[in-house]
């Protein structure tokens, strides 16, 4: 009886660890999103565009900022439909236009909200390049799903202490 | 044999040379401190000055307050609990003797004591003082304890007992640049330092120092009789040390040894 009560509570107690273990495992791994649509960034950045032409506010604002339709036809209305991905892509591009809707873009790289991040002071004032925190981002040939370079506070707080910049607890909480 | 004499000019010679020597170093420090005083980094120290003579009990700072800070609205039974959260609340003191009698609001911000009460309790460091004077909550830090909430005599700390809820028309009105803090955190008046963030990078982007009038926090701007005084206390010719420097000016519960840096001025 004794060794039968002993052997549940050995089993619950594991039972509870490995519940424990998978949900940290869950929150700690790289976010992956669905992608909406079939973004290369490389093909973008090999036709001369830089990031700021479709980020325009990565070195002025706190938010990076995704383009909208109306930018994206710009360019593509001029580039045309010869190969079977743009075929694709240029007239849904269109029927968004049509019906005053913007792409679905799904943000990869967040931070909690109570931290205050800004990329104008990282981009313009620190002069950081965007592949320190985006990585290889420039290269990828199918739409970002998950974080190149993960996103954490201990990297945060390693890089402000190596660069000799403020580590204190206000400057990026809010 | 030494003749009492020279015996007596050695000795004056000695306590001369003594005395001198103990001169010295002070005249030394007075010196460097004069040396320092334009200090190439100036670190500020915030603090706030309220002319009570000049305030009319409007409400407008707690109002700009609850609107700039993301704090919940209180239903009746936060009210019946004393469950409120109110980073500028007012206390209403009497004045007077019959029949003369004068009610005053006195509004009463986080006081960011230079030595708090608070920070020393937190076993967590969740709540410090950063090096420019401001008394910082980190909320996910926050372990929900509550000892500072008992530990500041300014009551002016709050538990969030509940989740924060707002009616749906204002679920777009919230402050982005303030974190919404979740159930079972402290929070507390932060002298708005999402401001500060953002002032210092304007000031940068601008390529010059923060000058006064970057930060101004939100019961300020609010005040329409401009009763509050906002600035860097560190700086003798800022607004703030000016009006500081008044024979009306009290702190509260200074008996207490908090050194507060905010500071009221009165008549009575």
């Amino acid at each position: 009886m004794r060794e039968r009560l002993l052997l549940l509570v050995g089993l619950a107690v594991l039972v509870g660890a490995a519940l424990y273990a998978a949900r940290e495992r869950a929150r700690q791994a790289p976010l992956v999103v669905q992608p909406s649509i079939p973004f290369p960034h490389k093909t973008h950045v090999d036709a001369g565009l830089t990031c700021t032409t479709c980020h325009a506010t990565a070195d002025s604002q706190s938010f990076a900022g995704l383009p909208a339709v109306r930018d994206c036809l710009d360019c593509h209305a001029a580039v045309g439909a010869d190969t079977p991905l743009l075929a694709q892509v240029t007239p849904q591009l269109e029927q968004a236009a049509s019906r005053k809707e913007e792409l679905p873009w799904k943000q990869v790289y967040q931070v909690p909200a109570h931290v205050y991040f800004s990329h104008q002071r990282h981009v313009t004032l620190a002069r950081l390049d965007c592949e320190v925190c985006h990585g290889q981002v420039k290269k990828l040939t199918s739409p970002v799903v998950r974080q190149d370079v993960a996103i954490s506070m201990e990297r945060c707080v390693t890089c402000h202490q190596q660069q000799r910049v403020t580590a204190d607890c206000l400057a990026c909480h809010r | 044999m030494v003749s009492r004499r020279a015996l007596l000019q050695r000795a004056v010679v000695a306590a001369g040379a003594l005395v001198f020597l103990r001169r010295a170093p002070t005249a030394q420090a007075a010196s460097g401190q004069e040396a320092d005083a334009p200090r190439p980094t100036h670190t500020p120290r915030w603090g706030m000055v309220i002319d009570l003579d000049k305030c009319t009990s409007c409400q407008a700072c707690v109002v700009a307050c609850w609107a700039e800070n993301n704090q919940p609205l209180p239903g009746p039974e936060a009210h019946r609990a004393g469950r409120v959260i109110e980073w500028m609340k007012l206390l209403s003191v009497h004045e007077g003797s019959y029949p003369r009698v004068r009610q005053r609001l006195l509004p009463i911000p986080c006081q960011q004591c230079d030595q708090p009460p608070c920070t020393t309790v937190c076993p967590v460091f969740a709540t410090y003082k950063n090096p420019e004077g401001l008394v910082a909550q980190i909320y996910p830090r926050c372990i929900g304890c509550r000892y500072c909430v008992n530990a500041c005599p300014y009551t002016c700390k709050f538990f969030n007992w509940s989740e924060a809820r707002w009616p749906a028309s204002m679920a777009q009105e919230l402050n982005p640049d303030v974190s919404v803090r979740p159930k079972g955190v402290t929070e507390k008046c932060t002298f708005c330092h999402h401001r500060l963030q953002r002032a210092k990078e304007q000031a940068a982007s601008e390529g010059r120092v923060l000058q006064a009038g970057d930060y101004v926090p939100a019961c300020m701007q609010a005040c329409p009789a401009q009763a509050i005084v906002f600035g860097d206390l560190n700086d003798p010719a800022s607004d703030v040390s000016k009006a500081q420097d008044n024979p009306r000016r009290f702190r509260l519960q200074e008996e207490l040894g908090t050194e507060p840096k905010v500071t009221y001025l009165s008549e009575a």
